[in-house]
């Protein structure tokens, strides 16, 4: 992918993938990985971003005998994906009348 | 460098500019990621993530973006606020609402100022009035006395020259003050009449 994913749109991604089920970092970084080039390093930090803007809350879970941290969205995390999905449909449909022509004034 | 150096590699860095909470956090995070990942993919975790001091390094950067973010957080409750609105035509109606609330409100306020300014304004009116119209009952008065006076007059002309014309003289002279009263009642009714169609061509312009 060419185009760079912007810190917005990576929080997007990030609450839409966890607004299907909840994840722990490991799986949810393949997930993102699958749509976005992003390195494990990138992760982390939007993750501890989006807890301390009570987006995401955390819970444990035994897994093998040791422990597993999931990621869940929190309502205002909800509410914030739906905030995303409307700019991304406006951004989107700005971008599509530009770049595959039609009328110019949408 | 096996997992166990490169985690503590990492904590010391850390430590220098994270609190142990966040250090622990941090380090939690990535020993679950190692695991997760398994042990035939630790050598590739290690090359993904970079030296424990480039990654230390982003973690910081990565923190120091969040202050920047921390203006935007105040605009998600305004959004939260927006979306639990479900219909966005709800918006504009609660708005006219709200500024009639709010201009009755201010009313009921102020009506100490503006209930006695229009009593007084009523009451201003009214003075004019009855004194225009007390200017007429004098003139009526005035006009009287007057003719009287010298119809009086006349008739001592014949008993007394000087006593007849002296009334007469008081008469005619009332008699003009009466004219002049006559004169300044019309003005007056001439400038209300003025003043009121002014009242109506102004509200007549508002509309």
């Amino acid at each position: 992918m060419i185009f760079q994913l912007s810190a917005a749109l990576l929080d997007a991604c990030v609450l839409a993938i966890l607004s299907r089920e909840d994840a722990y970092g490991y799986i949810l970084t393949q997930h993102v990985k699958e749509l976005v080039n992003i390195s494990e390093s990138t992760l982390y930090p939007v993750l501890r971003r989006l807890q301390k803007d009570d987006c995401l809350m955390t819970y444990d879970k035994e897994f093998q005998g040791r422990n597993r941290r999931y990621y869940a969205l929190t309502d205002l995390g909800k509410a914030k994906l739906n905030y995303y999905l409307e700019e991304w449909n406006l951004y989107k449909s700005k971008l599509d009348n530009i770049l595959l022509g039609g009328n110019i004034n949408g | 460098m096996d997992k166990q150096e490169y985690m503590k590699a990492l904590q010391d860095e850390l430590r220098k500019k994270f609190s142990k909470d966040e250090c622990d956090n941090i380090i939690e995070y990535y020993e679950e990621y190692f695991e997760d990942a398994g042990v035939e993919n630790e050598a590739a975790v290690i090359s993904e993530l970079g030296t424990p001091n480039e990654l230390a390094k982003k973690l910081i950067a990565g923190d120091a973006a969040f202050d920047k973010q921390v203006e935007k957080v105040e605009n998600v409750e305004k959004v939260v606020a927006v979306l639990e609105n479900v219909e966005t035509d709800k918006e504009p109606e609660k708005k006219n609402d709200n500024n009639m609330i709010i201009a009755v409100l201010i009313a009921i306020v102020t009506s100490p100022i503006w209930i006695p300014a229009i009593g007084a304004c009523i009451g201003g009116i009214i003075t004019i009035f009855s004194f225009n119209v007390a200017l007429y009952i004098a003139t009526v008065a005035l006009m009287l006395v007057g003719i009287v006076s010298i119809a009086v007059g006349i008739g001592l002309m014949f008993s007394s020259v000087g006593t007849g014309l002296l009334t007469m003289g008081i008469g005619f002279i009332v008699l003009a003050l009466g004219i002049a009263f006559m004169l300044l009642a019309v003005t007056i009714t001439n400038l209300i009449i003025k003043f009121i169609k002014w009242i109506f061509s102004k509200s007549k312009k508002e509309v």
